[in-house]
């Protein structure tokens, strides 16, 4: 569905991502992970076209997207979910949503797909009326993820949904996450919390300084004695979580 | 000085406010969706003022229908500008600061363009309404500032609606919060920017005819309403909607009762002097008072 081949992206003449070559099939869950700076926000951002390659081609369907802006690829059905999470302060909670469905024109599709995000996460609906910025930092990732399921995407990316957030409220979040596949999403995640994005990922890239050193399927990456002791604190790989039964 | 007195000087401090708020809300609206502070705001008011003038000559057309022109004439001057001149330096990467030094150029870019082609003389808008004046008790109110107040606070009104309940509306608002979250919805920040300017301009065109009837078009009556729309802004709070509103008609009561109290002399410094404490008192503005005290 989408494929990166041999990107390279630079800030003002400096090489963030070197050469990242990468393949997302449909229906999969794809993660990317690495150390802090290593370029997994650039690649995001280079895919939904905030930043631009200067090298190296984005395909989504094999069509090339590299050149598009960020509405048209949002219009070809990517949504990102960006680091930090981004909820529109000074908006409620249910403008946010409305946000997010800006490229869908039928609005009976888009109270249809609110119910579903409201039915989802049952704590935006108590809280429409809330602005974003008086949130808590949970409620806020739902309400970005909310915010992304309203464009109906084909693609879902995530850049660190479980950052700051505490471990049942992470676990919400990969449930939904979950949900959101078996309903025919494919979702491209970046975590730097490897053991869970391991546990939820069907295959695996890592990167490190900007270029992908590692990719194998997720349960083979959670036995990689290299992973192990980089990405999963050096413990045994069977303290992994498993979200996959949950 | 009488109840009556009171209520005249009342009405007219309300009109010329809600001039000022007018501008003051287009500047706003521009700083929190491009950082710009749009020192030719005043010239886009004069610009839809003259222009409403000449067609209200030309076609004789109804008071309504005038300020209709010149809403539409500022609109598009002021997308004109923004995307013939601010956008090109924004992807030229040029430095905020500079940009804003751009603005004063567009100011007196505009009022020599005007001049030129308009002429220097001021010319005055003819009578607007038949009757000479509502009593109101022994007050006597012209019909001219009863009608700025009443058409300034509907067109105040119907930005509020806008930008509260249509979609462009609220999109507009997301982009000014987060510009990069606001384009991974799917939101043109070229096009939100222009509605942007467009609205501003369209705010600025309808202060200009308002004024215009009140006293003359000229091709530089832009310049000193656009300095104390900025002091209204900055009184509101640089970048609050409701602050601008009520920025505005504040300043024009204060500089309408200050010249009665003070000085007529001192109008146009009271207002400067005003700027100048509320800067040092309360940096935030009024804005910021309010978010404090909840
Ligand atoms: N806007 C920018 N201007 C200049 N350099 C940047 C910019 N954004 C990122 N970089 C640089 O690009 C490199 C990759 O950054 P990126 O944000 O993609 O890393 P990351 O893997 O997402 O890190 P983290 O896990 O901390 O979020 C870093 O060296 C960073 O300093
Ligand atoms: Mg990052």
């Amino acid at each position: 569905m989408l494929e990166l081949k041999h990107l390279q992206v630079a800030y003002r003449g400096v090489l963030a991502l070197h050469d990242v070559s990468l393949i997302v099939h449909r229906g999969e869950i794809v993660t990317l992970i690495g150390t802090n700076g290593t370029g997994k926000t650039t690649t995001l951002k280079a895919i939904s076209g905030l930043v631009r390659a200067t090298q190296g081609k984005i395909l989504l369907e094999g069509e090339r997207i590299e050149a598009l802006g960020p509405d048209q690829i949002v219009a070809r059905g990517i949504a990102h979910v960006p680091e930090g999470r981004r909820v529109f302060p000074q908006l409620s909670v249910h403008e946010n949503l409305t946000v997010g469905a800006h490229l869908v024109k039928d609005s009976k599709e888009i109270r249809r797909v609110l119910d579903e995000v409201f039915a989802m996460f049952p704590r935006l609906a108590e809280r429409r009326r809330q602005l974003g910025e008086t949130l808590s930092g949970g409620e806020q990732q739902m309400l970005a993820l909310g915010r992304a399921m309203m464009s109906k995407p084909r693609l879902l990316m995530l850049d660190e949904p479980s950052l700051g957030l505490a471990p049942m409220v992470v676990e919400e979040v990969a449930k939904a996450v979950l949900a959101l596949r078996k309903t025919g999403v494919t979702v491209l995640l970046v975590e730097q919390n490897a053991t869970l994005a391991l546990a939820m990922c069907d295959r695996g890239y890592v990167l490190e300084h900007g270029r992908v050193t590692l990719s194998d399927t997720g349960t083979a990456l959670q036995r990689n004695p290299r992973v192990i002791s980089s990405y999963l604190g050096g413990g045994v790989a069977d303290d992994r979580v498993e979200v996959r039964t949950a | 000085m009488g109840a009556a007195q009171l209520v005249e000087l009342a009405v007219g401090g309300l009109a010329i406010g809600c001039i000022y708020s007018l501008i003051a809300l287009g500047m706003t609206m521009i700083i929190r969706a491009t950082g710009i502070v749009h020192f030719a705001q005043g010239e886009v008011m004069m610009v839809g003022s003259v222009l409403g003038l000449s067609a209200l000559l030309l076609l004789h057309l109804p008071f309504l229908a005038v300020l209709l022109v010149g809403m539409a004439i500022a609109g598009i001057a002021a997308v004109a500008i923004e995307l013939g001149i601010y956008r090109t330096l924004r992807m030229r990467g040029t430095p905020l600061a500079n940009i804003i030094i751009a603005t004063i150029g567009v100011s007196i870019l505009l009022q020599n363009v005007v001049q030129l082609a308009w002429g220097s003389e001021p010319k005055s808008y003819p009578k607007l309404f038949a009757t000479d004046h509502y009593t109101f008790g022994a007050a006597k109110l012209s019909p001219q500032l009863i009608w700025i107040i009443v058409l300034g606070v509907v067109v105040m009104l119907a930005l509020q609606a806008f930008l509260r309940w249509t979609r462009t509306g609220i999109a507009m608002q997301a982009a000014a919060q987060d510009p990069e979250a606001a384009q991974l919805m799917g939101i043109n920040l070229t096009r939100s920017t222009a509605i942007t300017f467009l609205i501003g301009g369209v705010l600025a065109g309808a202060a200009g005819v308002l004024l215009g009837s009140m006293f003359f078009a000229s091709f530089s009556m832009g310049f000193l309403p656009g300095i104390k729309a900025f002091v209204a802004a900055t009184l509101g709070g640089l970048g609050s909607i409701g602050g601008a509103m009520v920025g505005g008609i504040l300043f024009g009561l204060l500089e309408t009762f200050g010249a009665v109290w003070i000085s007529t002399a001192y109008k146009d410094a009271i207002g400067m002097v005003l700027l100048i404490v509320i800067l040092l008192v309360f940096p935030q503005g009024l804005a910021g008072l309010v978010r404090r005290g909840r």
